[in-house]
Order: C-alpha cells, then structure tokens, then sequence
C-alpha cells in the first residue's frame, strides 16, 4: 500500500466561539499521482477543509502530516510542497503586474536562481500549460480566464510542489474550456506524479477527472471511494439524492430519483442536530439515526459510508 | 390578436458600438414559442443568449444598441412600442426571473410587500387584493408558512426561497410569457432541481409559456420542449429537445455535447474539450463562425455562411452546417 504524501488527520474547524464546526473530525489522504475529488453543496466545508490543510485558517483539532510526520501549517517546506489554484484566476493575480512576474514570482521568494533564470523558468513552466510568450506579457484582465487559470497553474507548478489544492478551478469556465483545462491537470498528475486534492460543486467534473471521490455533508465525511464506485454506486442516501439532483444529459437515463428526500425541512440546519446530519431529510432515517452518528466504515473494500442504513440499490 | 404564437422573433440583429469597433451580439436570430411551450436557449458565455433575451423582453435600452428585425410577444410588436406602453407589457404579458434573486428583491421591504407591488402592477387590484395574492403566491411557489413569511427580508431566506420569491413577482400578474436567465446557476443541484421543477409545474399549470436562458445543457435537455443552441450571436442549430441531443448535427452542437462532463456514465473518460477560443465578436470569422474551431471545417465552410437547413425526416430541427455529423457515427 501507497504511503500518503500530505494528509489532514481528524480535522475540525471553528470559524469564532458559539459556532458549530464549520468541518467536524474529517480526514483526507492525498497520495502520488492520485486525484481525490471533494464534492458536496455550498457551505458543507470542502472548501474550509483545503484552507485548512494550506494553512489558511486554523484547525480547531487535528494535525497535518507530510511524509508521515506531522508539520505545522506554517511550515516553510509544507509551503513549497503543497500549492494551489483556486476558482477565480483573475482575482487571484496581481492586476498591475504580467503573468509572467507574477509567475515567476515563487521562486523569488523561495530565493531560486536570478532575475534573467527566474524569467527562463517561467516562461518554461507558462509554455508547458499552453500560455505563449506574447500571452505572458499581458496583464491578467488581458486575458481569457482559460488562459488566466493555466498562468495559475504554471505560478502554483512551478516550485515543483508534490501536491496541488484546487478549489473549483474550473467552475467559472465555460464548457469548452473546461475540459482543455481538465485535460492539463490529468496531465499534470501522470507526468509529475502530482497529488491532488480537487474540490467541485459538479459532479460530472469530478467523476471523469479523479481516481477517488469524497462526498460532504454539513461538515462532515460521509461517503469516500474510487470515483467511479461513487459515480456508479452511491451508497449514502445523500450522494444518490446529489447524484439524482443533477439533470443528465443522456436522456436515456432515468427521470425519477431513486431517493425522495424528506420536504419542509430545508431550512434545518443538520449541524446542530445530534446524530447523523442528514437524518431530518433522509427517508430512511430511523431514531437511530438521530441517536448516535454514523461514522465511516468499509462497506466495500475502499469504500467508506458513514449511514447507519446505506442505500441498497437493489433492496 | 392571437394566432397561436405567443413569442415571435424575426430576424433580428443587435449591435453594440464600442469604442473598437461594433459587436454584433444577435445576429439575424429567429425564434418561435407557441403558449405554454418551454424553450431553452442554449450557449457559452458571449453567445448572445442573455441579449437576444433582454432585447426580446424590451430590455435592451435603443440608445445603447442598435437593433433591427421583429418581435411580437402576444400579439404586442414589442420593439415598436414607445417606453410606456412597453412597460406596461411587463408583469402583465411578460416577465423576467435573473440568475441574482438578492439583487432582484429590496434589501429591506419584506417580501410580501414586494411581491404585493408587482401585483399591482395590474391597475385593477387594490391594496387588500394584493397583499392576500402575496399569500396565495407565496402558497403557489411553494413556501411553506406563507401568511407568516411575508414578513420576512431577503436577507432572512435561503437562495432557493429568494429565487422562489422572485418567480412570484414575476407572475404575480399572470403573465403569458416568463422569460428566466441562468435562474438556477447560483445555487446548488438539489435546490436547483426543485426550482425548475416549479418552472414545470408552472407552465403546466397556468398555460405560461417559458423562454429559459442557460449554459447547462442539461438543465434545458430535461426541462424545456424546444432548444435553439447559440454560438457568437447566430442560432446554430434549434429543434425539439430530444432530437437535437439524440441526433447533434451542426458540428458545435456535438462538440459542446462531448466537452460536458459525464456524472453517471459507466466508464470513466475526460470531457473532449473544444480547441481554440470563442471568436471575437470585433472580428468574427467570415463564413461558418465555429469554422477554426471545428474539425471538419472545409474552405466553404470559412468562405459561405451556412443558413439554417431542416433536417429531412425530423420536423422542426434544423441546423446550419455544410458538414453535418452524420457521416461519422
């Protein structure tokens, strides 16, 4: 068994006192060359839970581990190893600067080669993403925002990071550029063995670019495994009503939802509720389920649901 | 007054001068929507989609664009009318849902007063009728506790519960025709869905007829009856929706098609992305406007635009393309 590179151990955070966990007790495993998808809907901590593992806000408990040791968030070399892209690549440039100095950039403040090199290397790394020299000496607003999430990517590559965070990164593209862009990050994890950590409100997204897929709810892990077993054969009633949620274009696949959640409860709030998080919309919830939560274990070999009654797709 | 059409678009071209030159955001786009019929405009962003619709409402503002061609929308020639008379097609004849219910819903009138406003737009509704049909919409749109929620400010309701809101402004006055851009596109799958299942239940239900603008192919494939697919400003292929996706046959139409990832699909295999970028509406190409994009582009195609040729044994589906995709499959 493959050894994880950067891992979050039994994560929580609290975003100010009197609030519930923003992320309660969640554990993600990034290995080489593997792709983990996190999806679920807004507000259910997916995208606290990569601030977290950057560093960007505090955990509450649990640790990080690089190497199978654990490291402080702040640690400079948990800062060369673990960069990231994030959804609005415009917004993430300086606006008064080109791609290129701002690609070239990281390696100034990791102290790398001189000015003339560092401009070499950047050039280099924004030709590999596809970004042509004359596209480099543009401003960020001067560009399409394909070309501005592959700058991204060249800027967050360039260190030669052994783990990528990706917080939608492709959620503000249209379709057709979405998939050139999908298309550069499957490269980047086969030629540089890079792991990823790839977050996406769109499932179709996640089940063709990621090997493994994890599903949120409210704060919590509740459904993890390869990501065709999760595209394929959800097991916990909140993946299938999410996967039932999306309107499919092959029109030949069903039209009614395998599962009906519970209405008139939309506005409860699962984290406040003892027990499983989903149990006031679940049609399956039995006063187990609001008695003591569910915590993941193996139903399958590599795949974990934290239900106390998984969905059977053939009961 | 009318024959059927509850929507008719012809020919109609809308031009925004700039300072680089003039964008040509419609181009020569014609539509039909007979009452109680759901069509989806489909496209990436700069397609016009979001413009052919605002222009065909009375939105778009003449001193700002040049427009030229028809629209009719229950018998009224929409672009021909003067500022008041226009307005007062709107709530009444037609009405508009947007992507950003909080910027569509005042920040501190309770909903119930707004929805009540839009009610009077009709001039023989006074005050008590429209405050009891604020209720009685708020029931329709499928907010529970009505009599107490119109109380409340948008900023006290979810995203789905502020779209809901804005749909009953917008049929507060019965209108025969809803026009809604991307209404689903900021919130979540499970709340989308219950949304554009009230849009079903609406036009089943009142006979309203329903223009829905969107970039999610599979938005408007499960929920509309006619789909027009656009691409810089033209309308490269339109028909009935399950003959459009069974059988793409203008070569945008099936590259956009296989550049949508897959959620449920057996195997695992990355979208197909489209190569290059979305022409500059500055200088679009001549001919074909997909034509350096496409694979299977000839000299015709970047020399002669190609109009809109029906499909022979598909009524209503047509596509305009000299190299169709059927010899490939």
């Amino acid at each position: 068994m493959k050894q994880p590179i950067f891992t979050l151990e039994n994560g929580s955070v609290r975003y100010g006192h009197g609030h519930p966990d923003a992320v309660s007790d969640v554990t993600v495993r990034l290995y080489p060359g593997e792709i983990l998808g996190l999806v679920g809907e807004s507000g259910c901590g997916k995208s606290t839970t990569a601030r977290a593992m950057l560093g960007l806000v505090p955990l509450s408990a649990g640790r990080l581990t690089l190497h199978g040791t654990p490291v402080n968030p702040h640690d400079r070399r948990l800062r060369a190893a673990v960069q990231a892209i994030f959804q609005n690549p415009a917004a993430s440039f300086n606006p008064r600067r080109s791609l290129l100095d701002s690609v070239a950039e990281p390696l100034r403040v990791h102290g790398q080669g001189t000015a003339r090199q560092r401009r070499e290397r950047a050039l280099e790394e924004l030709d590999r993403v596809g970004v042509t020299a004359q596209m480099a000496a543009r401003r960020p607003n001067e560009v399409s925002g394909g070309q501005c999430q592959r700058a991204a990517i060249a800027r967050a590559t360039i260190l030669r990071p052994e783990v990528l965070v990706c917080d939608e990164p492709v959620s503000a593209l249209d379709v057709s550029i979405q998939a050139q862009i999908l298309e550069l990050l499957a490269e980047l994890r086969t030629e540089q063995g890079l792991a990823m950590l790839f977050i996406s409100h769109d499932l179709g997204v996640v089940a063709s670019l990621c090997d493994r897929t994890a599903v949120m709810y409210a704060g919590r892990m509740v459904e993890q495994g390869a990501a065709t077993e999760i595209a394929g054969n959800p097991r916990h009633p909140y993946s299938v009503a999410l996967q039932d949620a999306v309107p499919s274009l092959d029109l030949s696949d069903g039209l009614a939802p395998r599962i009906r959640t519970r209405t008139g409860a939309d506005d409860v709030d699962g984290r406040l509720l003892p027990g499983c998080r989903f149990a006031a919309l679940c049609p399956s919830a039995t006063p187990e389920c609001t008695a003591a939560a569910p915590v993941l274990a193996e139903l399958a070999p590599r795949h974990e649901v934290a239900c106390h009654h998984p969905f059977d797709p053939a009961p | 007054m009318t024959d059927g059409t509850l929507l008719s678009i012809k020919d109609l071209v809308v031009e925004f001068p700039t300072g680089a030159g003039t964008v040509r955001a419609v181009d020569h786009v014609s539509l039909e929507l007979g009452y109680g019929e759901r069509l989806g405009i489909v496209g990436e962003s700069g397609s016009g989609k979001s413009v052919l619709a605002r222009t065909a409402m009375g939105l778009t503002r003449p001193g700002t664009a040049r427009i030229s061609g028809q629209v009719t929308i229950a018998g009224h020639p929409v672009l021909e009318l003067g500022e008041r008379r226009r307005r007062a097609l709107w709530g009444r004849e037609v009405a508009m849902v947007f992507q950003d219910p909080l910027s569509a819903l005042h920040p501190i009138t309770p909903i119930g007063e707004q929805i009540a406003e839009a009610a009077r737009r009709d001039p023989r509704t006074t005050r008590r009728q429209a405050a009891a049909r604020a209720v009685e919409l708020l029931e329709t749109v499928g907010i529970p506790q009505a009599t107490r929620r119109v109380h409340a400010r948008a900023h006290e309701l979810s995203g789905g519960m502020r779209q809901r809101v804005a749909i009953a402004m917008a049929i507060a006055c019965r209108p025969k025709l809803l026009f809604a851009d991307e209404p689903t596109t900021a919130l979540d799958v499970t709340v989308q869905a219950r949304i554009l299942d009230l849009f079903d239940q609406l036009c089943a239900e009142f006979g309203i007829g329903l223009v829905m603008v969107s970039h999610d192919l599979g938005v408007v494939g499960r929920h509309t009856d006619h789909v027009a697919v656009m691409y810089a400003g033209r309308i490269a292929e339109r028909g009935p929706v399950r003959a459009v996706f069974a059988r793409p046959s203008m070569r945008y139409t099936s590259a956009l098609m296989a550049a949508i990832p897959r959620h449920r699909a057996a195997e695992q295999s990355l979208p197909r992305p489209i190569p290059g970028q979305p022409p500059n509406l500055l200088a679009p190409p001549p001919g074909c406007r997909f034509g350096p994009r496409c694979g299977q582009a000839s000299p015709r195609c970047h020399a002669e635009q190609p109009p809109l040729l029906a499909l022979g044994d598909a009524p209503g589906h047509e596509y305009a393309c000299w190299h169709p995709g059927e010899a490939d499959r």
